[in-house]
């Protein structure tokens, strides 16, 4: 390879990276926000996410759901920094905002946010990223029966916490 | 609505309200990434510094399997949940249960300042009061930061724990721990005496009251002198082993860490790392202890050992795949039966037909299913 060719594939390199960052940046944020009720504690973890995104870029750039890749290290990242923080079992929501009760039920929102994480990962990678079993699968780096079986477990326990 | 609209609107109508943030600026997180990248090679540069300075230094392949530590045959050694542990006396210094005094490493005769403070066991004297109730047998290492340290095993409080000791290549049933492994005598969160961490805590209602982060290295070689940690590139102090034993307190996990041994000359025999540390899934490192009271049960006899050919269904069969020298338990709960899948010393998994069953089941922490329907 030439300099030239080597120039081009490292700005080509950059760029996909920086397309990539764009597009996910805030869906991941958001993503994490709804989990974990933290917004600070979340756009840490996005960073750090992105920035172990970055180093492995070569890796990670091939990767079929790339976007489901950093929110499994953002939301590790998170929980590991909320268990260092001794709050796990205190969640705290930075912004409080006024939700229409029609749309969202607080105490399902609660009770997603006291799954434990790898149910939560599973619960917001379905109904909120809107990923298939699959995809969940591959981004959870879990099999698709694992996914069916923690989804499973987590519906009985959201099914409980209304009841 | 039904549970799953239900579920979809509050985590959209939650995410639509979530204030917005401007992006933190992609050059930043790629200089933060390229400067990790730049701190990993250095990190990978220290041991051979450390090599080149000693000149009779020898780096000993790492042994996949220590849990017998090399000792000569002079030297006395008991079994604690099928870990050889170097003692002063095969005779144990009190009964009921079982107590030995460990024997410590030699001292070192090479300057150390290097490695951080000195932060070995200092001589002490075991206590009957000591130690649980349900612990069997223990061997006594000295104080640490003023506290009776002890290595000691227990019987499995279930099936599922003896399973997960099998796992760990433990086939007495018995749970291994240490003093620091847990706030109330829990068990180790360790891996086939391998350097690594642990984290137990211990909560009231749900709320965290005590938390114990812990590095660790057990079965080391009763020549071993020194054990020192370097945490993300720096040594934070050196321990001379007690047992085979090494245990020092942590203020967090680190992010990187490199653990070395040396013999009393200053020589390298074993080192393991630098080990990047990828966040651990909350429930495999936040639930270790399997010992608290709470959750302390009589061993169950609902489960057994059954071979691939006992597999229920076909179905079952084929999506275990049974290969040669897994293991697999059969395990009663209520409404029915799980099947549990030991390979190497990977989390079990469990395998049901029915997704029902699975997520009525209270299975240990951080294990996974896999269920057919």
């Amino acid at each position: 390879m030439t300099e030239d060719q080597v120039a081009v594939s490292e700005q080509s390199f950059v760029h996909s990276f920086e397309r990539f960052y764009s597009d996910s940046w805030h869906v991941v944020y958001r993503a994490l926000v709804v989990g974990i009720g933290d917004n600070d504690l979340a756009r840490e973890a996005v960073d750090e996410a992105m920035v172990r995104a970055y180093e492995r870029w070569r890796t990670v750039s091939t990767m079929a759901n790339r976007e489901g890749w950093v929110y499994r290290v953002a939301s590790n990242w998170a929980t590991s920094r909320l268990r260092r923080r001794r709050l796990l079992a205190r969640p705290q929501a930075t912004t409080e905002v006024l939700r229409d009760p029609e749309v969202v039920d607080p105490r399902l929102l609660e009770a997603v946010r006291r799954l434990s994480p790898k149910h939560r990962d599973v619960v917001v990678a379905r109904y909120l990223l809107d990923m298939s079993e699959s995809s969940t699968a591959q981004a959870l780096g879990i099999p698709d029966g694992t996914v069916k079986s923690r989804l499973s477990r987590a519906l009985v326990e959201l099914k409980e916490a209304l009841s | 609505m039904t549970l799953d609209e239900k579920i979809r609107s509050t985590l959209e109508g939650t995410a639509s309200t979530v204030a917005y943030v401007a992006a933190t600026s992609p050059d930043e997180i790629k200089r933060r990434g390229r400067r990790r990248r730049a701190r990993r090679r250095v990190a990978w540069t220290v041991p051979v510094v450390m090599i080149v300075l000693g000149a009779l230094a020898v780096t000993v392949p790492f042994d996949p399997n220590p849990r017998s530590p090399a000792t000569s045959p002079d030297i006395d050694t008991v079994e604690v949940a099928d870990l050889a542990v170097a003692v002063t006396d095969s005779d144990p210094v009190s009964t009921d249960p079982d107590v030995w005094l460990g024997l410590r490493g030699p001292s070192p005769s090479f300057d150390t300042s290097e490695l951080g403070p000195d932060l070995s066991f200092t001589t002490g004297e075991p206590s009957a009061g000591d130690l649980d109730d349900r612990v069997v047998r223990a061997v006594y290492l000295g104080e640490l930061e003023g506290e009776p340290f002890y290595i000691y095993a227990a019987p499995a409080p279930s099936i599922w724990d003896r399973i997960f000791e099998v796992v760990y290549g433990n086939f007495s049933g018995d749970v291994l721990g240490t003093s620091l492994n847990c706030c109330s005598g829990g068990d180790m969160d360790h891996d086939e005496g391998l350097p690594g961490f642990s984290h137990s805590t211990s909560s009231e209602d749900g709320v965290v009251t005590s938390e114990v982060i812990t590095a660790e290295w057990l079965g080391l070689s009763t020549d071993v002198s020194v054990v020192a940690y370097q945490l993300e590139g720096n040594f934070i102090g050196w321990q001379t082993p007690v047992g085979g034993v090494a245990s020092l307190r942590l203020d967090e996990l680190p992010e990187e860490y490199l653990a070395v041994a040396f013999d009393a000359v200053g020589r390298e025999v074993q080192r393991f790392g630098p080990i990047e540390l990828e966040p651990i899934p909350e429930a495999e490192q936040f639930e270790t202890s399997s010992l608290l009271e709470a959750e302390w049960a009589p061993m169950s006899s609902e489960g057994s050992e059954i071979q691939p050919d006992d597999i229920p269904t076909d179905q079952l069969r084929e999506a275990i795949s049974a290969q040669p020298g897994d293991r697999l338990f059969l395990v009663s709960v209520d409404g029915g039966q799980l099947i549990v899948l030991v390979r190497g010393n990977e989390t079990p998994l469990v395998y049901s037909e029915s997704c029902d069953l699975v997520a009525s089941a209270d299975l240990p922490p951080g294990w996974d299913s896999i269920c057919l329907d």
